[in-house]
């Protein structure tokens, strides 16, 4: 857990991926939407907000490189903020950023609330479709 | 119904349970493959009771109400998700029942904000979110 804080601010690599069809009804169907799957307006092709869950490689790959092992994580808040709609076959770029290292401590673990911050930007226009925010608990168990 | 005030109640409805198969779909359509949502020693070995579900999951499912609740009202139409938040408050496990239920809030004419409950058949709230619903200007 020593030096999590002196790491804010570093980034992921950027990643230019594309959601497919099949991904977004996919998803849609395991999380049981019935309406459209749609953040924007009633249509089949537009994506859940959550489906940017998906993309979440930037925090796996941030947190891999600071030594925690996904095992030892815990969500503790997640938000979206929605800008424009996403369709399929649009190809976004994203970069996560550690914005945010908070530490505690209870009887049984020490922890850091670390929030991590992603911009997805379709390609095309580059016009930010979304941004989101984890917050991600890592414990070290005591004793 | 076709008129929305904060009286508006959003029904408590049933999600689904729990199953381990349900999981196992969830991190392969999302990519979160942590163990402790999978494997019950990975889970024990780091201080929980057992396997946990994914608080996305959930999180989705809140999400999947909260448009279905948003379609339920003809005279929201035009009007869309423009941003969420949500907590993890209480873990779910296996055998779970996920039900779903909130509330309505007027803010204006062109803003609703719907707060979601997730809760356990213990009458337990697990996962909480709030929606921001805008309808975009008229160009």
């Amino acid at each position: 857990m020593d030096g999590l804080k002196s790491q804010i601010g570093r980034l992921s690599s950027e990643r230019k991926v594309t959601l497919s069809g099949t991904e977004m009804r996919d998803f849609a169907t395991c999380v049981k939407a019935t309406v459209g799957a749609t953040s924007h307006s009633p249509i089949s092709s537009v994506a859940i907000p959550t489906v940017f869950t998906i993309f979440r490689q930037g925090e796996f790959e941030l947190m891999d490189a600071l030594g925690i092992q996904l095992k030892q994580v815990l969500h503790a808040e997640q938000e979206y903020e929605l800008k424009a709609p996403l369709s399929p076959s649009e190809e976004i770029r994203f970069v996560t950023r550690l914005a945010s290292v908070v530490e505690k401590k209870s009887k049984t673990a020490n922890m850091a609330f670390m929030a991590f911050e992603t911009d997805f930007v379709r390609v095309a226009d580059e016009v930010t479709v979304a941004t989101a925010r984890s917050t991600m608990v890592y414990r070290e168990l005591l004793g | 119904m076709t008129e929305i005030s904060s009286a508006n109640l959003i029904p408590f409805k049933v999600a689904g349970t729990v199953t381990l198969e349900w999981l196992k779909e969830f991190a392969r359509v999302s990519g979160d493959y942590n163990p402790i949502h999978q494997d019950e020693a990975v889970a024990k070995s780091m201080g929980l009771p057992g396997v946990i579900a994914h608080g996305m999951l959930t999180a989705s499912l809140l999400h999947s109400r909260a448009l279905e609740a948003i379609a339920d009202y003809r005279n929201l139409r035009g009007f869309s998700i423009g941003g969420s938040q949500t907590r993890f408050r209480a873990m779910t496990f296996l055998g779970d029942e996920i039900s779903i239920g909130g509330q309505w809030q007027v803010m204006g004419a062109n803003e609703l904000k719907l707060d979601l409950q997730a809760r356990k058949q213990s009458g337990e709230t697990t996962v909480t979110a709030s929606f921001r619903l805008v309808r975009p200007a008229a160009v």
